[in-house]
C-alpha cells in the first residue's frame, strides 16, 4: 500500500496529466515537479528541479506533454534511485577475501565517513550495536561465520564485538546469546524436518493438524500457538536468513 | 527549499542533549541520563511500563496515565532502548528483566519497542537498510528494509512469549506515529512506520499473551510532534496516553 508521501506523487502525477501545459510550473522544491521538452530534456543534479524547456514544439498536444513529463519523472527517479542504490553498495561492499578484521576495520572506515559517526568511539554508545548488527548482516561476513567451526566462530564473534568496543561482559552476555540461538535454530530445522516427515506420510485433514499440533507443542512448548499462527499465515521463521551472531 | 542538513554525529548529539534536568539525577546508564526517573517501587506493582524515549524521554505520557489511575505504575521505560540490542542503554528485554528482577509480579506490561531498531540505522549510519522512503521510490518500501523488519518481528513474538512464560497475563503494546522533517533527520520514514506497525501487531496478535494493540497514527499529527521530529508534544503525549488508558483501564 502507498503510504502517505507515496499518495501524494501518485496524485502530484495524476494532477500533472491532467493540467500539463496549463498552469505555470514549479521551479525548486525538492522533488521535481516540472514539465519538460522533447527536443530539449531538461536537466538537473540529481535531488534538483528539472528545468522547464523554452520553445515547445509545436503541434504538440496536452497529452504529450503530460506523456512527456511522466516519461521524465520517472527517467529522474530512476537515476536518483541508482545513484543511492550505488551509495549504499560502496558503504556495504566488503572484501570476501580479506580476513574477518579488516573487512570490520574497512566496513567501519566507510561508515564513519559516510554517517559521520565511528562506532569505535568511546562515546558512541547509541549506534553501537547498531553497527555491529548491520557488520554482522553483511554476506561476506556471514559467509566467513558460517564457514567455521563452532568455538572458532564464537571466538571470531567475540573479537568482532571486542573490536566495536564492547566490554568484556556485554561480550560474555551476547555470546551466551549466541549459545541459546544456535539451539533455537537447530530446534527449529529439527521441527521443519519432522514437519516435512508429517506432510509426506499424512493427507490434508484433521489427522495432519492434530500430528502437527502435537508436534509444534513437542518442539516449541507455550510458544506452539505462535508457530501456528505464523505458518497459517505463510511465514516460517526457519527458513528465513540466518545471521550469525544477530538472530 | 533546501533541506536542513545534520551530520550523523550531531544528530546523536542532539538526541543526546534531549536531557530532562531531574533525569540525570536518576541513573547510571546513557539512556537513563536522557530518560525520567524509573519507577521500581509504585502504587501498583502489578503494572510495569518497559519501553523507549516516546515514554521516557519527557515521561508525560505515563504522568497522563498516572493521574487517569490515580496512583503509580513501574516504569522502567528508557530513551534509545532497542528490543534486544543495545550496549549501555537496556533494551525493552533488558528493562523486563530488570523489572522482574526487583519485583518478579508484573502482571500487565504497557510498552512499546522496535521504533529505536529502525530509527538508529537510518539517521545515524547513513540508512544502509533503505527504510527511508524517497519521494523518486514512489511509496515502495524497499524489500532490504522489509526484510530487516520481519527480523524485529521474531525479536518481538519471541519476547512477548518469554513474558507470558513469566506471568505476565496482558500486554498493551503501543505502536508508532509518523515521524515528521527534524532536527534528527527522521522523514521519509511513512512507510517504514506502516510496515514496522503491521509486524509489531502481528506480533502482538500471534504471541500467546493478551496483548492488545494500540495504534497512534490516526491520532497524532505533526504538530503533535517535537521539532526533532520524532518525540511527543506535550499535546501528543497527552492524546497517547489516552489511547493507552482506554485499553489499560479495562484490564486493572
Amino acid at each position: 500500500m502507498l503510504g502517505r508521501r507515496g499518495r501524494m506523487w501518485v496524485l502530484l502525477a495524476s494532477g500533472a496529466l491532467l493540467v500539463a501545459g496549463a498552469i505555470p510550473l514549479f521551479r525548486g522544491g525538492v522533488a521535481p515537479v516540472a514539465a519538460v521538452g522533447a527536443s530539449q530534456p531538461a536537466s538537473a543534479a540529481p535531488g534538483e528541479a528539472p528545468r522547464r524547456s523554452r520553445g515547445e514544439a509545436p503541434g504538440r498536444t496536452e497529452k504529450d506533454q503530460a506523456g512527456e513529463l511522466v516519461a521524465h519523472l520517472a527517467r529522474t527517479a530512476a537515476a536518483l534511485e541508482h545513484e543511492e542504490e550505488t551509495k549504499r553498495r560502496e558503504l556495504l561492499d566488503v572484501d570476501p577475501t580479506l580476513p574477518l578484521e579488516a573487512q570490520q576495520s574497512a566496513f567501519l572506515d566507510r561508515l564513519s565517513a559516510a554517517g559521520g559517526v565511528d562506532p569505535r568511539a568511546p562515546d558512541a554508545h547509541l549506534v553501537r550495536s547498531q553497527a555491529t548488527e548491520l557488520f554482522l548482516r553483511l554476506e561476506p561476513v556471514q559467509a566467513r561465520l558460517a564457514a567455521m567451526p563452532v568455538d572458532e566462530r564464537r571466538a571470531a564473534l567475540a573479537g568482532i564485538r571486542r573490536r566495536m568496543g564492547y566490554s568484556e561482559e556485554m561480550i560474555a552476555r551476547k555470546a551466551a546469546e549466541d549459545v541459546y540461538r544456535d539451539a533455537r535454530w537447530e530446534n527449529g530445522h529439527a521441527y521443519m524436518k519432522a514437519r516435512a516427515e508429517l506432510f509426506s506420510r499424512l493427507e490434508q485433514g484433521e489427522a495432519l493438524e492434530a500430528e502437527l499440533r502435537s508436534l509444534r507443542e513437542r518442539y516449541f512448548g507455550h510458544e506452539a500457538p505462535t508457530i501456528a499462527r505464523e505458518e497459517d499465515a505463510g511465514f516460517f521463521r526457519f527458513q528465513r536468513r540466518r545471521v550469525l551472531g544477530r538472530n | 527549499m533546501k533541506k536542513l542538513q545534520v551530520s550523523g554525529r550531531a544528530r546523536l548529539l542532539l538526541l543526546s542533549l534531549a536531557v530532562s534536568a531531574p533525569a540525570v539525577l536518576a541513573g547510571c546508564g546513557l539512556g537513563q541520563l536522557m530518560s525520567a526517573p524509573w519507577i521500581p517501587d509504585a502504587d501498583n506493582d502489578n503494572v510495569v511500563f518497559l519501553g523507549d524515549s516516546i515514554f521516557a524521554l519527557s515521561g508525560d505520557i505515563q504522568k497522563a496515565i498516572h493521574i487517569e489511575a490515580g496512583g503509580t505504575f513501574r516504569n522502567y521505560t528508557t530513551s534509545g532502548a532497542e528490543l534486544e540490542g543495545g550496549v549501555i542503554t537496556p533494551s525493552i528485554r533488558g528493562q523486563f528483566e530488570l523489572a522482574e528482577s526487583a519485583n518478579p509480579n508484573s502482571r500487565i506490561v504497557v510498552m512499546d519497542g522496535g521504533g529505536n531498531d529502525i530509527l538508529i540505522p537510518t539517521i545515524a549510519l547513513a540508512d544502509p537498510y533503505d527504510c527511508k522512503t524517497q519521494w523518486y521510490e514512489f511509496g515502495r518500501l524497499s524489500q532490504s528494509c522489509r526484510d530487516y523488519i520481519d527480523d524485529i518481528y521474531v525479536d518481538g513474538a519471541d519476547l512477548l512469549n518469554d513474558m507470558a512464560a513469566s506471568g505476565v497475563t496482558d500486554i498493551v503494546y503501543l505502536g508508532y506515529y509518523y515521524t515528521k522533517a527534524g532536527l534528527l533527520g527522521a522523514d521519509d520514514l511513512d512507510e517504514a512506520v506502516d510496515y514496522g506497525d503491521q509486524i509489531l501487531a502481528t506480533a502482538c496478535s500471534n504471541s500467546v499473551v493478551d496483548c492488545s494493540f494500540v495504534d497512534p497514527r490516526p491520532v497524532v499529527t505533526n504538530a503533535d510532534v517535537k521539532s526533532d521530529g520524532v518525540h511527543p508534544t506535550t499535546s501528543g503525549s497527552n492524546k497517547i496516553a489516552g489511547l493507552i488508558w482506554a485499553e489499560l483501564e479495562p484490564r486493572l
